[in-house]
Formats: structure tokens, C-alpha cells, sequence
């Protein structure tokens, strides 16, 4: 195996496998741990796996090359996972700072099935959380994912691309959001009990809604959906009566005709003074008479509606994705001065070894039947050499990767000049 | 003292342009998740500590409640707007307004700035205090319905970005339609509370202080009316508990009725309650 250690990602995700064989690779918690124990057990990897419903991904930073690597990896997963190795697709592998930028975008939900979701940034978190947890130490990956972090919490912050809703439920509780502020002291009604009226209904109980109509055709499954949100049943010849009291009205029936039509509604908005009442229509055919938005104070929004406040939210999202990529990009060039410092630092580590072996090979020659004051003195002596010996070397590493410079050759040439990599072998061993 | 003054004249409109400039990016920018917290309320603040340090030093320096020439009634509108706005948005938290009232502060400052002389004429201040008080709660009384007709246009322009599905800038950026309603009744409240103050000093001046007053003062009419109008309309929506857009259009166009009002008794009657 090739002693240059590097960054490498193995990725399976909605981009590269089917649905069947993401379920297969699919890693639970203590799979995760064995996966990585396997890597540093095994190979002396650090080793980190980020699994969600749409992607498991391997983060591994170690020596070896693309195949190589992947070869092992795979023999873990059959083991892992009791898969036969045909049965596991080939990957998506990205090396070095393309591992980085890709950990990154996957972090920025730029490689989420639903663009600029909030769920990653925490499945990230929770991976970071498992590689300081784990035994034995990753500083690389350590940093990586700090980093991803990082990337998340800034596009976020910095740019709309998780801001928007992308579901007709959750576009309907945002658009009633911006008329009521809060549900906490409104009612809604729900017209309907089908899943359609029952799921939005829910997505206004997480909102804070706590007070709930429910009418239906049906009684028993209209007072099952009451139950179910702590709401009251009504029967559905209330239905003029009940919009007098809701603030948000949904519709959801399997109706032919309007249940609501004009007539009906401007009575409902005179005795309720005009105040003012949001009305979704997610039926179709539609429920309620789209006259009825000539009255002032009613909000009326239908199925087509609300997918275009969904697709308008998907198209600012996608606009924001240059915004987004120049924060990836620049904290790819980050993360390669981190890890660049990260390469000499090692080296550094072995030449400042190598020159105080010497220097306490040669001391211990000297000590005999000498003073113990000029011991002293050539124990100063000595220590000042050796550090005026290798300042510039030192210098020349570290300032080579503050301007950029740094050429991988160079760290061969210092490692070979002085044998490097057998003294650190040695020191290993000891 | 008069170069303090003066530096303070040059330093008000350029701290409330710089706030306006910080609100402004507080409202065009394109995420609302920041992670630091906006430090606009805090400079508004302090520009309003050195507002009324400003018109307090001035009214020392000239021995009366600086409040006699169109400068310095254009330098009260602007801070009595900008406190207002802030007493508001402190009881709601709704930054994404304040954009529009410091741009009206910024530039009504920013006039008085021009216009400000070192020295106002003032007799009637100087020899009667309770003159100015009563101009500053009438300043206070009119700033806080011009906020409520602001918060009430507010509300109409999303009411319609909503009805006409145009969910554009403004539907992002303003606060949902029950808090401009709420805040729109809270500067509403304040104005009939401050003018109400205004008009009782003002009674007591021209009971107490001034020779020759009429009561029947085309403006002392309509400030009347309005403070009444306003009073009872207040009275019924919080007991009936109206609310929507038609109170929006009721709010706006009381304001723009009373202004009407005043603009041509302004330029149609004697010159009584006029500033140099």
C-alpha cells in the first residue's frame, strides 16, 4: 500500500444507486462503530460513515489508492452488512479536496434530494459527534467535519437556500403563518378526514395550532381525526356556522361540487365582522368557489396555488447555489491550508526527533569524566546548535504552506535526506 | 455649547442614515436565520439618547423648549417618529419594518439639519414652558397616527400581495398581517393617549396664558375631531373585536383625511399655530 496518506469519501447516494440498494447499505449506529473499528484495526485508518435515507457515504483518510481502498472498504461492508461483495454497487470515490468539497456539499444540502433542507446539518453533527467519541483518536477527520459544519452553519446563515417551503401542506401552514403570526390561540378547521386533511392538520399541530374542527360526511372517521388532534367533531351541514369561528379553514373532501360558494361565504364573512379567514382548497375537484376571493378579508388558496408558492420556493433555492458554492469554495481553500499545515507538521515532528536523538547519542559519548557544570555547558551548547540547525528548515516547511507553495516532493526530499521514515517506524515500534 | 450643538446637528442625520443603511440590509437580505443577533434597535436607540441630549442642550442654550422655528418642529417630528417606531418595535420585536420610518426620520432630520439656525425667536416659550410641552405632546400624538397609517399601509399591500398570489419582496420581507394589525392599534393607542395630553396643555394655554384665543380655530377643530374620531373608532374595534383589511383602509384614511384637513386649513386660514 502507497505510504501518502489521503483524504478519500466513497459515496452511495439517490445519484449513483437505486432506492433497494441504499436500504441494503444502509448502516445503523453500531454498524457505523464496527465499520470504523474494521478500518483502524485493520489499516490504521481514520474512518468516520454518514448514513441517511438517501445516502451512506465513507469518509477514510489513510494511505492507499482509489482501488485499493475501495476493495477494502467493500470487504467491510459484505462483513458488516452480510452482503455478498457482487451484490454491492460501485461508488462514487472523490479524493483529497474533492472529498472535502463533496462532505462539504453534502453538508450544505447541495446533494440532498430536496435542495437546502436542514435534516443533513444534523446527521453531519451527529457523525462528528461519533468520530470524538470514538476510541483512538481523528484529528483529520476530526477537522473535516468541524469544517462541513462549519460550511452548513454558514449557508444557512448567509444565503436563502434552505429558506422556502417545498411540501403543499407546509406551504399552506407558512401562508397561514404570514396572515396569523401563530396558531396558538386560532382554530382550524379541517373539512374532510382523508389522509390529505388529516396530514396537513398535523403539519398545523407541529406549527402550535391546539384548536382543531373537524367536519365530515362520515362521523366515525371525522371523530377518529378529531381525536387525533384533541379537536371536536362536527357534522358537515355545519359547515357555514364553522367557518364563522375558524380562522384557517382546509378542504380536503372527495366532493363534486363547491361546499363553499359565494353566497354562503359572504354571509360567513359579515357575521364574523370581517375578520380575517384563510381558506385552503387542496380537493379536487375544487370545494370552494373561487369567487369567493372577491371578499376582501378571505384568503383563498388552491391546489395550483400552492404549487406554485412551492415551485417559486424550489427556484429562489436554486438561485441561491452560487452563493452557497463560493462559501464551499472557500472553505475548500481553507480546509487545504489546514491540511497542508497538516502534512509538514509530521515531518517537522520527525526532524526535531532525528536531530535530539543525535544530539543525546553524542552527549551521552561526552558525559564521561566531565564536570557536571560543563555538562551543563554542552547540554546548552548543544541544544542551541541544533535549534539554530533547523530553523531554516522548519521556516522554509512552514512557510511554504502559508504561500502556497508547498510541493509534496520536498517533503520526500527532507524525509529521505534524513531517513525520516524508518526513524518514525523505529519510534513507533519503541 | 453652540459648537456642540452644532456638531450634533451635522452628527444626527448621518447617525440615522447609517441606521437606515443598517436596516435597510436587515431587510433585503436574503436569509432571516442570522446567527448574530441585529444590533439596529441598539443604534436607534443610542441615536435617540443623542437626540434628546441634542434637543435638550439646545433648549438650555436658548432657555426654552426648542420647538419655535420650522427646524426645530422638522428635528421633533424626526426624533418623535424614530421614538415612537422604537417604542413599537420593542413591544413587538418586528425589525423588518423600521426601513420606512427611519428613512422618514433620516430625511426629516436631515432638512431641519439644513435649516437649523443658531438662534430661534420665542418669547412666548420662554415666558410660558407649558407651550412647549403641549407642542411636543402634539408632535408625539401626530407621529404616532402617521406610524399607525404606516403599519396600516403596510398591511394593505401584503393583504394584496396575498389575495393576488404575487408572493413577491414585500410578502417575504414584512412581519405577518396580525402583527402590522397589532402594531398598527399599539402606535394608534400612543397617538390618542400623546395627542390627547397635547390638547389638554393646549387647552391650559390658551385658557391661562394666551390674551386672545378662539376655540373655534379651524385647527383646534379638526385636531379635535380627529382626536374624537380616532378616540371612539379605537373604542369600537377593541370592544367588537374587528380586525381585517377594511380596518387597514380605516386607519390609512383617517390619517390622510386629517393631513388633507390640516393642509387646507394650512393654506386656506390665518397663520395661528405657524412655524418660522
Amino acid at each position: 500500500m502507497a505510504s501518502h496518506k489521503q483524504l478519500t469519501a466513497i459515496s452511495f447516494s439517490h445519484h449513483n444507486t437505486g432506492l433497494d440498494e441504499r436500504d441494503a447499505l444502509s448502516f445503523h449506529d453500531e454498524e457505523c462503530d464496527r465499520f470504523v473499528s474494521a478500518c483502524r484495526e485493520l489499516w490504521h485508518w481514520e474512518a468516520a460513515v454518514l448514513s441517511t435515507c438517501n445516502r451512506t457515504e465513507f469518509y477514510l483518510y489513510g494511505a492507499g489508492g482509489d482501488e485499493e481502498m475501495w476493495s477494502c472498504v467493500k470487504s467491510v461492508i459484505s462483513d458488516v452488512r452480510a452482503l455478498s461483495l457482487e451484490a454491492i454497487p460501485q461508488p462514487a470515490i472523490f479524493r483529497d479536496d474533492a472529498a472535502a468539497r463533496h462532505v462539504f456539499r453534502v453538508a450544505a444540502s447541495l446533494e440532498s434530494v430536496a435542495l437546502g433542507e436542514n435534516e443533513i446539518l444534523g446527521q453531519v453533527k451527529d457523525v462528528h459527534q461519533r468520530i470524538l467519541e470514538h476510541d483512538g483518536s481523528s484529528p483529520v477527520l476530526d477537522q473535516l467535519f468541524q469544517y462541513a459544519i462549519r460550511v452548513g452553519k454558514r449557508v444557512r446563515t448567509e444565503t436563502a437556500l434552505c429558506e422556502g417551503i417545498l411540501s403543499i401542506s407546509s406551504a399552506a401552514v407558512d401562508l397561514a403563518t404570514k396572515i396569523f403570526g401563530d396558531f396558538a390561540s386560532r382554530e382550524i378547521l379541517i373539512v374532510g378526514a382523508g389522509q390529505t386533511a388529516e396530514k396537513t392538520a398535523m403539519h398545523f399541530q407541529r406549527s402550535g395550532a391546539t384548536q382543531f374542527s373537524v367536519l365530515n360526511r362520515s362521523e366515525d372517521r371525522g371523530r377518529r381525526v378529531a381525536e387525533q388532534l384533541s379537536g371536536v367533531y362536527r357534522p358537515l351541514d355545519e359547515l357555514v356556522e364553522a367557518c364563522i369561528e375558524a380562522d384557517v379553514a382546509v378542504f380536503a373532501t372527495g366532493a363534486r361540487d363547491h361546499l363553499l360558494d359565494y353566497k354562503q361565504m359572504k354571509r360567513v364573512m359579515k357575521a364574523r365582522q370581517h375578520r380575517p379567514i384563510f381558506l385552503i382548497d387542496i380537493s379536487n375537484p375544487r370545494n370552494i368557489d373561487p369567487e369567493v376571493t372577491r371578499l376582501g378579508s378571505a384568503f383563498l388558496y388552491n391546489m395550483n396555488d400552492l404549487e406554485q408558492v412551492v415551485e417559486a420556493n424550489l427556484e429562489s433555492r436554486r438561485e441561491q447555489i452560487p452563493a452557497a458554492c463560493q462559501i464551499i469554495d472557500h472553505m475548500v481553500e481553507e480546509w487545504e491550508r489546514w491540511h497542508d499545515t497538516m502534512q509538514v507538521t509530521p515531518t517537522i515532528a520527525s526532524l526535531a526527533r532525528f536531530f535530539e536523538q543525535i544530539r543525546s547519542e553524542e552527549l551521552d559519548r561526552q558525559y564521561n569524566g566531565i564536570s557536571d557544570e560543563k555538562r551543563q555547558m554542552l547540554d546548552d551548547f548543544s541544544r542551541g546548535l541544533v535549534k539554530k540547525l533547523l530553523h531554516n528548515p522548519i521556516m522554509y516547511l512552514r512557510q511554504s504552506v502559508d504561500d502556497d507553495s508547498l510541493r509534496t516532493e520536498d517533503l520526500h526530499i527532507v524525509r529521505s535526506l534524513y531517513n525520516l521514515d524508518s526513524i518514525d517506524e523505529n519510534s513507533d515500534e519503541n | 455649547m453652540l459648537t456642540l450643538i452644532q456638531i450634533m446637528e451635522v452628527a444626527l442625520p448621518v447617525l440615522y442614515a447609517g441606521i437606515f443603511l443598517v436596516y435597510l440590509h436587515h431587510f433585503l437580505k436574503e436569509s432571516t436565520t442570522s446567527a448574530r443577533p441585529f444590533i439596529g434597535a441598539h443604534l436607534l436607540y443610542g441615536a435617540l439618547g443623542l437626540h434628546l441630549s441634542y434637543l435638550i442642550t439646545r433648549g438650555i442654550h436658548l432657555d426654552h423648549i426648542p420647538v419655535s422655528s420650522r427646524a426645530e418642529f422638522l428635528s421633533l417630528v424626526a426624533f418623535c417618529i424614530a421614538l415612537v417606531y422604537a417604542f413599537v418595535d420593542r413591544k413587538h420585536g418586528e425589525a423588518n419594518t423600521g426601513v420606512f420610518f427611519l428613512a422618514m426620520t433620516v430625511t426629516t432630520q436631515a432638512w431641519s439639519s439644513v435649516l437649523m439656525e443658531p438662534t430661534s425667536p420665542a418669547q412666548l416659550l420662554i415666558d410660558y414652558p407649558i407651550y412647549g410641552v403641549h407642542v411636543l405632546f402634539t408632535v408625539l400624538g401626530f407621529a404616532s397616527l402617521a406610524v399607525s397609517a404606516l403599519y396600516a399601509l403596510m398591511y394593505i399591500l401584503l393583504s394584496r400581495q396575498l389575495k393576488s398570489r404575487n408572493l413577491g419582496a414585500i410578502f417575504r420581507r414584512l412581519p405577518p398581517l396580525s402583527s402590522l394589525e397589532n402594531m398598527s392599534r399599539l402606535a394608534t393607542l400612543c397617538g390618542i393617549i400623546l395627542l390627547g395630553i397635547g390638547l389638554a396643555t393646549g387647552h391650559f394655554v390658551g385658557l391661562y396664558v394666551l390674551e386672545e384665543f378662539n376655540f373655534l380655530d379651524p385647527k383646534i377643530v379638526i385636531t379635535y375631531v380627529a382626536w374624537i374620531g380616532y378616540a371612539v373608532g379605537y373604542l369600537i374595534v377593541k370592544t367588537r373585536g374587528l380586525s381585517g383589511l377594511r380596518m387597514g383602509y380605516l386607519a390609512l384614511g383617517a390619517y390622510l383625511t386629517l393631513i388633507a384637513a390640516m393642509v387646507i386649513v394650512n393654506t386656506f386660514s390665518a397663520t395661528f399655530h405657524s412655524f418660522q
